[in-house]
């Protein structure tokens, strides 16, 4: 179990008026694995991720990353864990997700030199990363500003792998981007399974995951209502918000109204 | 209900109430859209499927007569409701919009004044667009609200745009858009910014109102899946031209362009065709 | 960034002119022809090749004053400026990090300060610790601080806020390397901004204090302080507050071009601009 998390609970708010946006969810993704996490606007999907990174903190529950329990960590702990780079993020707006004042170089190295790698150690591996995420290598001392949308979400896909970690948390890594440009990212994220990566891709659209998703869970209202393997979920859904989101996905047969 | 099958090609016994002839757009020298052409009549549905960059915007920003200052329709003609719309001055243009032909965009909160009610803001087009009083204007803003299956209208009449959801924020655009009883409706990336769930109720909805209106539109999205639901006809774009024409059916199951075979296969493999196909 | 704003015409303007009020203040009490202080029987003269400006009340050149109270001035609004930005720009990069105590000390702290009438404490507190103008000028810089305090503060928190500090941190970042790598960048233009143009408010401070009489001992000149005498005098030398205020314009003037251009050439549109412009040829 590359991640294990049980029974968390996140509140927001000032104590007055706090309010539960996660109840008791509990997932738990495997080594190589790839899953699926289906949640609508408000139903605590970002707020699971931002947990499980330490950017926010559990009132309840247990977050197990690579066999540490993190949920009660402090500043200081989580960033002692962060710099083992076993867990990373790839956020969903491409635009916003670079520093627009650093090159690319740097922003890519980054996650190494902030932990001591030397920085032509650094700058070799982000080379290795950015040729794996089908860029050219001219592209290292650009602005992000110079970049289009889709070259910027590859950027931020290599700069999550650039440590090598264990799992990545992707949140609607492709809902941004072009036909093309999706693809192309989809076919990124299949080769880094086929290394043993684990990927949890956070999406509101159960057709954008189903085609690489290994596991899939349904977060409705701040609780998991439904897991399983993708094929079992889509064709034999049990809960009604599942079988809604199924019949909402747009897909290419005709629709008869 | 099933799609109207006839060929876009053939003009049909009524007049269309858009026709779009060979528009080209030029601007800063270049010419950027390269010449597009469809027709629609009433209860018609045409689909622009492209991704950004391919000029399926300016094609909408030309047929509302909204294009930016740089750019211009270079050649070809928009015709709405039987008029050429080059000829139109400005207060033609003015009368023509809402009335005849109508727009929803993305993202529906930039497009309300957050410090008035929704529901005024709509009575507000009433009034204008047809010179009732306010009392007639809200009650015809309520039924609007209640034609776009606003569950409490009474209730999001007085709500502000912060108080909505995007789905809901939507239908109020749409609301807003129907209240002078277009007969054409360009919505364009309507869809795009919302949740699976809330699109697809979205597209029932324009669905219902073309049924129930014999509304006609222009859907635009970059996603091949959102047109091909509720289009009779689909255009695919690309770099400003048009790559691939034709009816819904025949584009999807026999496309003849590389590109729109990228477009179909990107969805067969990552979308839920595979599941459900086998089930 | 300097190379930046010299791009513009407005930046090289401004750079020009307080280049030359700088080296003006260095050198100015160096290359003045006459002793400033001395004074003679040929009170109140015209300009004349011997006297450029003529002389004042007490028959001392003007010109020579002019130069030598010019250290004065400059060096008055530089520490005004220095200090609120150490006073006020520290605090407001910390507030968004130290905890909600510190942020809500400070902010009501600058609260305050911004509600004390700046004049008057300045005159105020020399009365209280002295007629010096470095203490003056001390007390006003905190006086302005808190517009130092509260620049630093947004742009702080627009970076803290943004995905990839976010990034940063998921990465293992510590707070001094987002500090230093991302914050303090984008932290250093709007203070920029902010301290080009209060270095033409303390120029008016300093001026508007050695006019009053304060913080400077008579007889030694400031630009205020000849303003002051010179319109004492206006009937035998209409002219003569000219040249004063003449200088305290242009520098204070300078000074806020300098911090427009500074704004023009910052910040992602500031940097389209600038390429924009590289891309057309440079064009001024």
């Amino acid at each position: 179990m590359i991640l294990s998390v049980t029974d968390l609970d996140v509140h927001y708010g000032p104590r007055r008026r706090r309010r539960q946006v996660l109840a008791g969810a509990s997932l738990a993704v495997d080594r190589g694995e790839v899953v699926g996490i289906i949640g609508e606007t408000g139903s605590g999907k970002s707020t699971f991720a931002r947990a499980v990174l330490g950017l926010v903190r559990p009132s309840a529950g247990r977050i197990v990353i690579d066999g540490e329990d993190a949920a009660g960590y402090g500043n200081r702990q989580w960033r002692t864990l962060r710099r083992r780079g076993v867990i990373q993020y790839v956020f969903q707006d491409p635009l916003r997700s670079l520093d627009p004042d650093l090159s690319i170089a740097d922003s890519l190295t980054e996650p190494l030199t902030l932990r001591g790698v030397p920085r032509a150690e650094a700058v070799d591996r982000a080379r290795a990363y950015l040729s794996r995420v089908r860029l050219d290598e001219d592209l290292l001392p650009r602005l992000p500003g110079e970049l289009s949308g889709g070259q910027r979400q590859r950027v931020a896909v290599a700069r999550a792998l650039v440590t090598e970690p264990k799992l990545v948390i992707l949140d609607e890594p492709v809902s941004a981007l072009d036909a093309a440009n999706r693809v192309q990212i989809l076919e990124i994220l299949k080769e880094l399974r086929a290394t043993g990566t684990a990927l949890v891709f956070i999406s509101h659209d159960l057709g954008s995951v189903a085609g690489i998703a290994d596991r899939v869970a349904v977060l409705y209202q701040g609780e998991f209502v439904e897991a399983g393997p993708t094929r079992d979920v889509v064709t034999k859904p049990t809960h009604p918000y599942t079988r809604l989101l199924i019949s909402s996905a747009p897909t290419l047969r005709r629709k008869v109204s | 209900m099933t799609a109207l099958t006839e060929s876009p090609v053939a003009a049909g016994v009524t007049s269309p109430v858009l026709a779009v002839r060979d528009v080209r757009i030029r601007g800063l020298g270049d010419e950027i859209v390269h010449g597009v052409s469809f027709e629609l009549t009433p209860g018609k549905v045409v689909g622009i499927v492209g991704e950004s960059g391919s000029g399926k915007t300016l094609t909408c920003r030309a047929i509302l007569g909204i294009l930016p200052p740089q750019l211009e329709v270079s050649a070809g003609a928009v015709h709405i409701g039987g008029r050429d719309v080059s000829a139109l001055s400005p207060a033609e243009w003015t009368a023509l919009r809402g009335s005849t032909i109508s727009a929803v965009f993305q993202d529906p909160a930039s497009y309300l004044n957050p410090s008035i009610p929704v529901g005024a803001q709509i009575a507000e087009v009433v009034r204008v667009k047809k010179g009732v009083r306010r009392r007639a204007a809200r009650h015809r803003a309520l039924e609007l609200l209640a034609a776009v299956r606003l569950r409490e209208p009474e209730l999001v009449y007085g709500q502000y745009a912060h108080e909505l959801s995007g789905g809901m924020l939507q239908r109020v655009l749409i609301a807003t858009a129907m209240a002078a009883d277009p007969r054409v409706l360009v919505a364009d990336e309507a869809t795009t910014a919302l949740d699976v769930t809330v699109q697809a109720e979205i597209l029932d909805l324009l669905a219902d109102l073309r049924a129930s209106t014999g509304l006609a539109m222009v859907l635009v999205s970059h996603d091949l899946a959102v047109v091909a639901r509720l289009c009779d006809e689909v255009l695919v774009m690309r770099d400003g031209e048009i790559v691939e024409q034709g009816p819904t059916d025949r584009v999807l199951y026999e496309p003849e362009h590389s590109y729109t075979r990228l477009l179909i296969s990107e969805h067969e493999q990552y979308g839920l065709e595979k599941f459900l196909e086998d089930s | 960034m300097v190379r930046r704003v010299l791009t513009l015409a407005s930046g090289r303007v401004a750079v020009a002119i307080l280049a030359a009020v700088a080296l003006l203040a260095i050198f100015g009490p160096l290359l003045a022809p006459q002793d400033p202080l001395s004074t003679s029987d040929n009170t109140l003269a015209g300009i004349s090749g011997q006297h450029w400006l003529g002389t004042d009340y007490l028959g001392r050149d003007v010109f020579s004053r002019l130069l030598d109270g010019s250290r004065v001035s400059v060096a008055g609004s530089l520490e005004v400026a220095l200090m609120a930005l150490v006073v006020g720009a520290v605090p407001g990069i910390l507030s968004v990090y130290l905890g909600r105590v510190f942020e809500w000390l400070t902010l009501r702290l600058a609260d305050t300060l911004v509600a004390l009438p700046l004049l008057l404490f300045a005159v105020a507190v020399t009365a209280l610790l002295g007629n010096g103008i470095t203490q003056a000028m001390f007390v006003t810089g905190v006086l302005v601080s808190p517009l130092f305090y509260r620049v630093a503060r947004a742009a702080t928190l627009s970076v803290a806020r943004s995905q990839y500090v976010e990034s940063a941190l998921i990465s293992g970042a510590s707070l001094g390397w987002i500090v230093r790598r991302h914050v303090w960048v984008k932290v250093l233009p709007p203070i920029a901004v902010v301290l080009a143009q209060t270095i033409g408010v303390g120029f008016v401070i300093v001026s508007s204090l050695s006019f009053l009489g304060i913080g400077v001992q008579p007889p030694a000149p400031t630009w205020g302080g000849l303003l002051a005498t010179d319109l004492g005098y206006l009937s035998y030398q209409p002219w003569a507050p000219f040249v004063p205020a003449l200088l305290i314009m242009v520098t204070v003037w300078a000074s806020n071009l300098l911090a427009d251009a500074i704004r023009d050439v910052s910040g992602e549109a500031g940097r389209a601009m600038v390429n924009r412009r590289k891309a057309l040829g440079g064009l001024a």
